[in-house]
């Protein structure tokens, strides 16, 4: 028998759901599209990544279904927004010159992912989705380095407010050029894995990154307020840094592989 | 003839017995038992290489404490064995030369680290999955699953390719279109198919070098990369997005014609061409 579909946007889905055995719920956040059902002891899932030109989708016929079987007929879910486990490498739309011994605040958005808990919030995870499909980059030199995601983003001085792009974490980044050479931003590397993420207003914010960068074979000091930017909003912390971050650390953030020998063949 | 037992079986050589009991019988499956331990232990906290040789050192030095345990319980005295040892060590020492020199390459492979366990090496146009860095060989599974054995002086000798050292790899594939095709656009095409496959990386940028004008087709070599282990995902995945996506955009990839002469050598087959109907 089919069941009744009902779908949820994102901004009602932090607090637990409790999945009712004869509907569907079809969850969706930026490109992600999500249908979830409970079965007899089990949670099914199927996704997809679409844009909603179309208008929503339905669910597609014959959809690949991911089963999570249990013993105990659990059937709450909690949908918690999360940043991705790897580093993004933001690549602005226009790239900027940051003037020596100079400083500047800007603003990102990064779609974020979503992670699905059977239970509250400390229960099991069953998955994580992003709310957009992002490719693959490689953040390093040909010998070593580390596999990040790629994501061109408009890099703004202000803040765009604008609740309709929920699904994307607004970032604001702190750069202070210590060097003595003018910085071309045309790639940061964020560690997001690392930062905190609030609800404020009808956006989703991370805490500040402030990133000084002290030449280019220097590696810079990075580190994250820890606290949600200030502001006239009222915060909700919604997720804590997936890894434990300390006060401060230091990392490459502005590399680039066509500095590189080799590349010309 | 009677024979005594009691004064064959002494106090003193029944302790000896059990002792030398012990050593063997509890003694070898303990070192198999810890050394696999070590093995494990070390392969989750370091790595599969560390592991092997971790485990390998702790059962060697463990079987060599055995073996001269033993040996003293038996009654030989350690210093007229590395007498005789020294004599027998001249005779064995021309008689294996080959496993010495595997040996000496072994430790020159564990020390240079051209490879690791878990690694994939070409030697000899044999590629496979390094399983094991031992004493004399190095044993790798090919991907047909074939277990092979290479001797460390072969490999020490020979030319090795490691196939995943680095962490990135390129993917190469030549792609042929026809004369009449626009390469500008050819070369956009080919560059958004890399851009729009989630595993190829953005950096290093995905490349279409110019390769030569071919007998029937202008040849392209489009370049992509990919971490290690999504390598043959992207070089399957890259090829059916190139064939779907010409297909869309009508993009012709030629292929060889054959003509076939029938009857005189010099005169073809008579052709009519006949008009489209379009």
């Amino acid at each position: 028998m089919k069941k009744a579909t009902q779908t949820m946007q994102l901004e009602n889905l932090f607090q637990p759901i409790q999945l009712e055995k004869d509907i569907c719920y079809h969850v969706n956040s930026g490109q992600l599209h999500v249908w979830l059902e409970q079965g007899m002891n089990e949670i099914r899932l199927t996704h997809i990544h679409q844009d909603n030109g179309a208008g929503a989708p339905a669910l597609p016929d014959g959809a690949d279904w991911t089963r999570w079987a249990f013993d105990d007929g659990q059937s709450i879910i909690t949908i918690k927004p999360v940043f991705p486990e790897r580093a993004i490498v933001i690549t602005p739309e226009s790239s900027f010159w940051l003037l020596k011994s100079t400083e500047a605040t800007i603003y990102i958005r990064i779609p974020l992912w979503l992670r699905f808990i059977l239970g509250g919030e400390k229960g099991r995870t069953l998955t994580e989705l992003p709310t957009r499909v992002l490719s693959n980059t490689w953040f390093g030199s040909f010998s070593e380095g580390e596999l990040c995601l790629w994501h061109l983003s408009d890099v703004s001085r202000t803040v765009d407010r604008s609740p309709e792009k929920m699904h994307l974490v607004i970032c604001p980044l702190h750069l202070i050029n210590l060097s003595e050479e003018d910085l071309l931003v045309d790639r940061i590397c964020l560690r997001v894995n690392r930062l905190k993420m609030y609800h404020g207003g009808e956006n989703l914010w991370s805490d500040t990154t402030t990133i000084n960068y002290k030449g280019k074979n220097e590696k810079g000091e990075i580190s994250m307020s820890g606290k949600a930017p200030d502001s006239d909003l009222e915060y909700t912390l919604l997720s804590a840094p997936r890894h434990r971050a300390r006060k401060s650390f230091v990392a490459k953030s502005f590399q680039t592989l066509k500095e590189l020998p080799g590349l010309g063949f | 003839m009677n024979i005594d037992l009691s004064q064959f079986f002494t106090e003193e050589k029944l302790t000896s017995l059990i002792r030398f009991a012990i050593l063997i019988l509890g003694g070898i499956p303990l070192l198999y038992y810890i050394s696999r331990l070590i093995r494990t232990y070390t392969a989750r906290k370091f790595s599969a290489q560390q592991g092997m040789i971790f485990s390998k050192l702790f059962f060697y030095l463990g079987l060599f404490i055995i073996t001269f345990s033993v040996l003293n319980e038996l009654g030989f005295k350690l210093h007229s064995l590395l007498g005789a040892a020294g004599i027998v060590g001249i005779a064995v020492g021309f008689a294996s030369q080959t496993s010495v020199s595997n040996i000496i390459s072994g430790l020159f492979l564990i020390a240079e680290q051209p490879f690791q366990v878990n690694d994939v090496i070409t030697v000899q146009n044999i590629t496979g999955v390094v399983m094991s860095i031992d004493t004399l060989s190095v044993k790798l599974r090919t991907f047909d699953n074939k277990f092979i054995r290479i001797p460390n002086e072969t490999i020490i000798k020979s030319e090795v390719t490691n196939i995943t050292y680095f962490p990135i790899r390129r993917v190469d594939m030549t792609v042929g279109v026809a004369y009449k095709e626009d390469i500008g656009r050819v070369r956009k095409i080919l560059l958004d198919i890399a851009r729009n496959n989630p595993l190829c990386l953005n950096e290093p940028e995905p490349l279409v070098i110019f390769s030569g004008f071919g007998n029937s087709s202008i040849d392209l070599l489009f370049v992509a990369w990919a971490v290690k282990e999504d390598w043959l995902k992207v070089k399957n995945s890259l090829g059916e997005d190139v064939k779907r996506r010409f297909d869309e955009e009508k993009i012709e990839i030629p292929f060889p014609h054959l003509s076939l002469y029938k009857g005189e050598a010099t005169a073809p087959i008579p052709v009519s061409i006949v008009e489209s109907a379009h």
